[in-house]
């Protein structure tokens, strides 16, 4: 497996970061973002856990999510996944990265995600089947692609320390040496597991050959049967959308040299934002005399009222004098009958009377005076709206006379082009549909490969038993051997208590484990001897499961790296350990990927292999000026 | 002085405050200004003489009186076009009239204005009454602008609609005709 290249993108922010073949390293500052870029890639792998933000402030500005394109064997795939949402889900394109825009990704979850992966480096995942702690219950555990990544990214917190290989993570730890196994492909599957796998596998391919076959129909009712034919019509709406914007972009240009600037439209844009303003106001002024001249009506009708009852009230006072009614009251004239008073009769009458005329008399002066305010406002607002309707009228004059003198660009031209481009647009979309379409279908083709080959494999499995143990003894006997060599250039006294563990599967040296000595140096030095071992290892056909990658985070930590000038005959000798990691190091990247990140390489190296050299701050791996979207696009 | 019915009902409080009224006189006067209208009756009797000496029902007094303090000659109108349906008159007010048009003919027979011509068995509408030689005079010493305007739009309306039992109807059910049944 090969690490072609690292994309950060966000809305407005892409970065590619591309890695060699063989050795790649990165250099910089501290805080310049090094490290995020092996993070960066554990995450795309399938890490667990989101990306602190609060920590990596400049990445959760910029960026939302990360691609990883990945070469294996003969294929490229690439991996996305998102930084700030749905983060327990990859997207898996099965395609380069410059390539996506015609594929449709499969969707998956983190362990699927893993699962894939595997399958395309042909190794089987393995299920152990543990107790749950206290109880009796089983449970299974899978040892899959991510403990397998343990052995490939060692992280500078873990390099020269007692957390290799994630010790210190209980349920990460028990699964290192199954993972070893795996790499070495010495795990003995059991039988029955592998017979269900079969049948399952066997499932999926017949599920697969229905989900084509789905396709296929879907692709046919499209009208799209010839991938050939389809890819040439794509690329010809490409280029006629080229053609007409390269068009349009002459136009606009054509018309942008006749009228002069900037200037002269900002003069025509205030004219029309005055007139416009000026009309609401008109608007409004009119409601407002409307209203006014409503009111006043009413008010007139009120007085109509007032005088009428004013007009009541003054023959009532007259009468008051004229009539008297009796106070013993009246005698009926049919019955002769007494009819008690109910009549009305008050002394106060007529000063009742005369207040009440008042009143009256008041209450219409009062609605008079009221009308006069408001037919003098009336007058007020008219002269207003006159003012203003003049004001219009001149505006609208000098908009007139502007626009006649500047040319108002092809704008119907452009128009039409408009229309034309997206209308090409539309139909290159319906077109893409359709190739993704095929690409899917492609994809699940060789996705039933891939499990067709998984079944070969678990079969070879059931009934391959028995060479294992030949195997093994094989493989621990050229591990032992190279790390033992690689800690002798590492300038270590190198015996019989040197060696690997075969069951612990980790290594050791003077009798003590990895996990026992306490000097920084030796601790990382054993751990490269034993990294390299496995990498080596490769190239004589073992180790079939490890992706023949290492990414490597700080290896100066424990090792002096200054070369002191006047040293006598006892010198310090670990400038030249420094110097001999880099030897083995490159010496292994002639037939595997090596990444090292690094503040201050060697400088032999570092002119050969350096690719970025990031600086703290605006200069790090989240740069504005390396961003490859440009504004105008 | 006695107490103020007003409602109906003889309200305690109306005890307890001295017979003060419990509205205002400027309201009062609106629905229930006896002496004004014992004279509009007057006026009307006296232009009904106009036209034909002699007896009147109450019914025909009834009948203008309401066509002109309450706008109902509406319903007598053929045509309902500019009609303002907010502003439609009640026929209800011709049957409040009519009661308070008992006090009105106690009062003016206690004036001598009117004699009552009928027995006690006749129905208050169709009581007969003749206005005497004091009425008009009353009339006449009195006959203010207002009073005069009056007079001259009840002969107006005497002329102009007929009473008959057909017209009446019309008042009293408020049915109007419309456009198209015309």
């Amino acid at each position: 497996m090969i690490l072609n290249k690292l994309i950060l993108q966000g809305t407005l922010y892409r970065r590619t970061i591309e890695f060699n073949n063989d050795l790649t390293i990165i250099s910089g500052e501290t805080t310049s973002g090094k490290s995020l870029v092996l993070r960066l890639i554990d995450y795309c792998l399938g890490k667990s856990g989101k990306i602190d933000f609060n920590v990596q402030t400049e990445l959760g500005d910029k960026c939302d999510q990360i691609f990883l394109e990945i070469k294996i064997k003969d294929e490229i795939i690439t991996f996305n996944r998102f930084l700030k949402e749905k983060q327990n889900k990859i997207r898996v394109y099965f395609c380069e990265y410059n390539q996506i825009d015609k594929y449709t990704p499969k969707i998956v979850e983190l362990r699927e995600a893993m699962k894939i992966l595997m399958n395309k480096l042909e190794i089987n995942e393995y299920q152990l089947i543990r107790k749950k702690r206290n109880s009796s219950n089983k449970q299974i555990e899978t040892v899959s692609f991510r403990d397998i990544f343990r052995f490939v990214y060692i992280n500078q917190h873990e390099l020269g320390t007692h957390d290799f290989l994630s010790k210190k993570d209980v349920f990460k730890a028990r699964k290192n040496a199954h993972a070893f196994k795996m790499i070495f492909n010495l795990t003995n599957e059991n039988g029955e597991a592998a017979k269900r796998r079969i049948v399952d596998i066997q499932n999926e391919i017949l599920e697969k050959k229905k989900e084509i076959y789905g396709l296929q129909s879907y692709l046919t009712d499209l009208g799209i049967t010839d991938y050939v034919v389809n890819n040439l019509k794509i690329d010809k709406k490409y280029k006629e959308i080229q053609d007409l914007n390269s068009q349009k972009k002459e136009i606009l240009e054509r018309t942008t040299e006749k009228t002069n600037s900037n200037h002269e439209n900002k003069m025509y844009i205030k004219l029309k934002d005055d007139l416009t303003g000026i009309t609401n106001d008109v608007f409004e002024i009119k409601n407002q005399i409307k209203s006014l001249m409503l009111s006043i009506e009413s008010k007139k009708f009120l007085i109509e009222d007032y005088k009428a009852e004013l007009l009541e009230v003054e023959e009532t006072i007259e009468l008051n004098y004229k009539l008297t009614i009796p106070e013993q009251g009246v005698e009926c004239p049919l019955c002769a009958s007494k009819v008690s008073s109910t009549f009305q009769e008050d002394d106060s009458a007529e000063t009742v009377l005369t207040k009440i005329k008042k009143q009256l008399l008041n209450k219409i002066k009062l609605v008079e005076s009221l009308i006069d305010k408001e037919n003098k406002l009336i007058v007020h607002h008219n002269d207003e709206l006159s003012v203003l309707l003049e004001k219009q009228s001149i505006l609208s004059e000098a908009i007139h006379q502007y626009s006649q003198k500047t040319d108002v660009p092809y704008l119907s031209q452009i128009n039409s082009i408009n229309v034309q481009i997206n209308k090409l647009i539309k139909t290159q979309e319906e077109l893409k549909e359709g190739l993704k379409l095929y690409n899917k279908i492609e994809e699940k083709r060789k996705l039933i490969l891939d499990l067709e080959l998984e079944e070969k494999r678990l079969n070879d499995e059931i009934t391959d038993s028995k060479s294992r143990e030949s195997e093994e003894i094989k493989i621990f006997e050229y591990i032992n051997k190279e790390y033992k060599a690689f800690m002798k250039r590492l300038k270590y006294e190198v015996d019989s208590t040197t060696y690997i563990h075969n069951t612990e599967m980790v290594p050791y040296y003077n009798g003590s484990s990895v996990y026992s000595h306490d000097s920084g140096g030796l601790l990382e030095c054993m751990q490269i001897a034993f990294l390299a071992a496995i990498l080596k290892s490769k190239k004589s056909g073992f180790a079939v499961g490890h992706p023949g990658i290492l990414m490597l985070d700080s290896i100066s930590k424990y090792v002096g790296t200054l070369q002191n000038e006047d040293q006598s005959e006892n010198k310090i000798k670990d400038p030249e350990v420094y110097e001999e990691f880099y030897k083995i190091l490159s010496e292994l990247s002639k037939d595997n990927q090596i990444i090292l990140v690094e503040n201050t390489p060697l400088e032999i190296y570092s002119d050969l292999y350096t690719k970025y050299t990031f600086l703290k701050g605006a200069r790090g791996l989240i740069d504005d000026s390396a961003n490859e979207i440009s504004l105008d696009q | 002085m006695g107490k103020k019915i007003f409602g109906g009902e003889v309200s305690e409080l109306n005890d307890k405050k001295d017979n003060s009224e419990v509205t205002p006189m400027s309201i009062k006067l609106l629905f229930d200004n006896e002496k004004f209208e014992l004279m509009k009756v007057l006026c009307l009797l006296n232009a009904l003489k106009v036209g034909k000496k002699g007896q009147r029902k109450v019914k025909e007094l009834l009948f203008y009186y309401s066509l002109e303090a309450y706008n109902l000659d509406i319903y007598l109108n053929n045509f309902v076009k500019d009609f303002n349906k907010s502003h439609i008159p009640s026929p209800n007010q011709y049957f409040r009239f009519q009661e308070k048009i008992k006090k009105i003919i106690l009062l003016l027979s206690h004036y001598n204005f009117i004699l009552v011509k009928s027995d006690m068995a006749t129905k208050l509408e169709d009581l007969n009454l003749v206005l005497t030689e004091s009425g008009e005079d009353f009339f006449e010493e009195n006959r203010t602008l207002y009073i005069n305007e009056l007079y001259e739009n009840y002969l107006e309306l005497i002329n102009q609609y007929k009473f008959n039992s057909q017209n009446l109807n019309k008042i009293k059910t408020g049915a109007f005709m419309s456009d198209d049944t015309q």
